[in-house]
């Protein structure tokens, strides 16, 4: 149990990190961070502690629950409250869904590419083996994605 | 080499790579230009809100809830063999399933000196019967729980007689007779 207390207090705050720039939703974020742990716990406990399956579920779950709710408006990621003065907040929370409004813009790969990254977790070499390609497409393909990311933030998000 | 940058802010370079990263910076403004953007995308990008520890930790908490469950678990089993230790008290007391009544036994015996009781319901202990007054009556108020009895008289000590006003007796293994008294449970 102690292990999975660990396992579990180590990666919460990446996996959220991932899953919120894969969905660009806070509560849904929040709701799938809580739900991977949940569906590795019950199914693949047995696996040890697998940072790579934890992942793959994490993204299954966000994909799973998109594909319900394909049909459905989603809400925004604008219930952030944040720390700081109201208008520091303000400025902040309107820089945050600008670059999160970006993420949504990127292709389905790149977009996972940026959120595997946020996690800090995986190397290149390690992502390549999540996404089954090579590591030196990895490198050539992040950097894209960052370029990629660039070139829509340099647009106002357009 | 341009993704040297992205290297760069992924910490993924050997020895080689950051040479070639350094004399690049040096030698292309616009790699260095680019690289100073993308560093400053990813600051934005790490501003992004992080996880609320308050919500969650309601929500689930493993370790919290497993060292609280340390600290309950023999709160909870202390708990519980209290309130089995009160509820036994009570069922010996009270004894829910034969319910007591007190039963009024009287007894018409002006010649005798000494009148007594004694039943199952005694544990076939003699309990002194009490005169009224000059009437000739004796009288014993007794708790005696519901169902069905045997009891007798015992007259100056050694004189045991059933109750003369209960039709239903039967002889007991001394000789003597016993009346039979069916109390009735109370609602």
């Amino acid at each position: 149990m102690e292990s999975y207390d660990r396992f579990y207090r180590e990666n919460k705050n990446r996996v959220f990190a991932y899953l919120l720039r894969l969905t660009g939703n806070y509560h849904l974020s929040l709701d799938f961070m809580q739900e991977s742990f949940t569906r590795y716990f019950a199914r693949y406990r047995r696996n040890g502690n697998n940072c790579s399956l934890l992942y793959t579920i994490a993204r299954n779950t966000a994909l799973d629950s998109f594909r319900k709710r394909r049909e459905e408006t989603l809400p925004r990621a604008d219930e952030v409250s944040l720390p700081g003065d109201p208008e520091r907040q303000l400025m902040e929370k309107q820089a945050c869904q600008k670059i999160m409004d970006a993420i949504q813009q990127l292709n389905p790969v790149d977009r996972e590419l940026i959120a595997l990254l946020a996690a800090k977790t995986f190397s290149y070499k390690e992502i390549g083996t999540l996404l089954n390609i090579s590591e030196a497409n990895v490198k050539v393909k992040v950097h894209r994605a960052r370029l990629r990311l660039k070139a829509i933030l340099g647009n106002g998000g357009q | 080499m341009e993704y040297l940058s992205s290297m760069y802010i992924d910490n993924e370079m050997n020895l080689d790579e950051k040479k070639q990263f350094v004399e690049k910076i040096q030698s292309d403004p616009a790699f260095y230009m680019l690289t100073l953007e993308l560093l400053a995308q990813e600051q934005l990008l790490e501003k992004q809100p992080t996880l609320p520890e308050p919500a969650v930790e309601k929500r689930w908490q493993p370790p919290i809830w497993h060292g609280l469950m340390r600290w309950l678990k023999p709160l909870g089993l202390a708990a519980a063999g209290f309130s089995t230790a009160v509820l036994m008290l009570f069922a010996v007391f009270q004894s829910p399933s034969h319910p007591q009544c007190n039963n009024r036994f009287v007894l018409f015996e002006p010649a005798a000196n000494q009148v007594e009781l004694a039943g199952s319901f005694t544990g076939w202990q003699r309990i002194s019967m009490k005169r009224i007054g000059n009437s000739g009556y004796w009288e014993l108020n007794l708790p005696v729980a519901s169902g069905e009895h045997r009891f007798a008289y015992i007259l100056d000590g050694d004189n045991r007689i059933a109750d003369p006003t209960l039709p239903a007796r039967e002889r007991d293994d001394f000789g003597g007779e016993n009346s039979i008294l069916n109390v009735e449970a109370r609602i």
